[in-house]
């Protein structure tokens, strides 16, 4: 969604400046009369006006002659008046406003406005966030999106939950492209620089700061005045960085390293990060006042083995501009039941890959490509994935073994196309521990179809 | 007749300045030293103007 622009026609002096004030992250032109308004309302599109509805002394309500205009342009028309009779408001909605306030209580206004605004305009967003700009059709993580988006034009800071590879910087990207904040989406992984470098990035530098320091340089902080800062990986930002991030946050002001100049910079936080949360405040990786002023609203977003309903809606976004792919129905099968530990990114890449042969997916390209994954994962994560630790806590440490011994027989016998003789000589295991261990959890005394 | 309609436009002015004053206050705290500065400038001249339009209001009650 592009950036919110408004109009706001009105001849106070004060009252523009309150409204500048409050509308300070979005593009905002004023007008003072009814012939400049027409003039602007001719010359460019507004998303939302706002109208004073008495322009000057003895004026008849021209503010409303303003509506018809602006509403025929499309724009969200908000009358704002220190009348409030009922045959004032009848007029006003009579010549089309969308909305009508009484002055005075101006924060609260604008934000009841851009939510109302937000709302009308949901439905139709729904449909083009979920096929274009965050593929998903796992219910839970289509609702959870729902939700976080609509905190997205407030200031509200969010933290993103997730394994690497979720979607968290996607999901960011989308919450500034629907907040209407007219400045970028500015992103920083801070597990990417030693905490030095981090300040430097993140605050600016003054030339001569440090060794290395040529020239001035614009942090990222002054790069998303107006706009979004999504810090990822926070749990790599040093205790010491947390403490002046947090200051400046509060304070939507900093001093650039070097520099004795306070910057400004009115910018939202989305924060995210893969690890837990519990452990970072634990082990005091991550402040406890840090994290209150960053966790507004923490969304976590499912790993893609457990929304294995968007593997192929998210093939068909890969592919939508190269070449089409053809699946064996094995190779579906075993699409499916790979866990996809690098979760959208391994299945980008895969496709990617994919799509560079001659474009029919086998059981053989499948297994190649689950074969090297799972070897990765097993040298990155250890033995002990977080989920199968998960699953003892949750059942018991002889639940989680029964469990693990299911998915274990499950993806041998997938690997050997359902032939169990295989399986048994594989994971030599006796035909009673196969049986048992599928009855238990299939219920049936054949095993899992292929 | 004209005096009725004045008293009305009056206490227009009187709500509609007010109601400013009010806004402006409210975001005074938050405001950067040049910008409070400014807004306080623009406060006191609505304040003066409220001050006018009342005695003008009381002029009118009592004429």
């Amino acid at each position: 969604m592009k950036n919110l622009k408004f109009l706001v026609v009105e001849d106070e002096k004060l009252a523009q400046k309150v409204m500048a004030k409050h509308l300070e992250e979005y593009v905002v032109d004023f007008a003072e009369t009814k012939e400049a308004a027409l003039h602007k309302l001719q010359a460019a599109d507004y998303d939302i006006c706002f109208f004073d509805l008495m322009l000057g002394k003895k004026d008849n309500c021209s503010g409303l002659k303003l509506i018809p205009p602006a509403v025929s342009k499309g724009a969200y028309v908000v009358v704002m008046s220190s009348l409030d009779s009922e045959e004032i408001v009848n007029k006003a909605y009579e010549s089309g406003c969308h909305d009508f306030y009484v002055k005075g209580n101006e924060e609260a206004n604008i934000s009841a406005v851009l939510a109302r605004y937000q709302q009308k305009n949901a439905s139709a967003n729904a449909v083009t966030v979920f096929s274009e700009q965050f593929i998903t059709d796992d219910p839970q993580t289509r609702s959870d999106i729902l939700e976080v988006l609509k905190y997205a034009r407030s200031s509200l800071p969010i933290l993103i939950l997730g394994q690497s590879g979720t979607g968290k910087t996607c999901l960011a990207r989308l919450i500034h492209e629907h907040s209407g904040r007219a400045g970028q989406f500015i992103d920083i992984n801070c597990s990417a620089y030693n905490q030095e470098l981090l300040e430097a990035e993140i605050f600016g530098y003054k030339k001569g700061a440090f060794t290395g320091a040529y020239e001035n340089r614009r942090g990222k902080l002054l790069e998303a005045d107006k706009g979004t800062l999504f810090l990822d990986e926070i749990g790599a930002m040093s205790p010491d960085m947390q403490t002046k991030l947090l200051k400046a946050i509060e304070e939507k002001s900093f001093y650039p390293v070097g520099s004795d100049k306070k910057e400004r910079s009115e910018f939202r936080v989305i924060s995210a990060t893969l690890e837990d949360l519990q452990k970072l405040l634990t082990e005091e990786k991550l402040r406890f006042d840090f994290f209150q002023r960053i966790h507004g609203f923490t969304i976590a977003l499912k790993p893609l083995s457990q929304r294995k309903s968007d593997i192929f809606p998210l093939i068909s976004a890969f592919t939508r501009t190269s070449k089409k792919l053809s699946f064996e129905k094995h190779a579906r099968t075993l699409l499916l039941n790979h866990t996809w530990p690098g979760n959208i990114r391994e299945l980008k890449r895969f496709i990617d890959v994919a799509a560079a042969g001659d474009g029919m997916i086998t059981q053989d390209t499948v297994l190649r490509h689950t074969a090297q994954a799972m070897k990765t994962e097993r040298q990155s994560d250890g033995f002990l994935a977080q989920e199968q630790y998960d699953c003892a806590l949750a059942k018991g440490l002889n639940g989680a073994m029964e469990k693990f011994a299911y998915e274990v027989i499950k993806r041998s016998l997938l690997q050997h196309a359902g032939k169990k003789v295989k399986t048994l000589k594989e994971l030599k295991i006796s035909k009673r521990m196969l049986y048992s261990t599928l009855r238990k959890f299939e219920g049936k005394k054949d095993g899992i179809k292929i | 007749m004209e005096s009725k309609s004045e008293t009305r436009e009056l206490l227009h002015d009187i709500e509609s300045k007010t109601a400013g004053l009010r806004s402006a206050a409210k975001i005074l705290r938050e405001c950067p030293p040049k910008e409070k500065k400014e807004l306080i400038c623009l406060m006191k001249q609505s304040a003066q103007d409220i001050l006018k339009y009342l005695t003008n209001l009381e002029k009118e009650i009592n004429s």
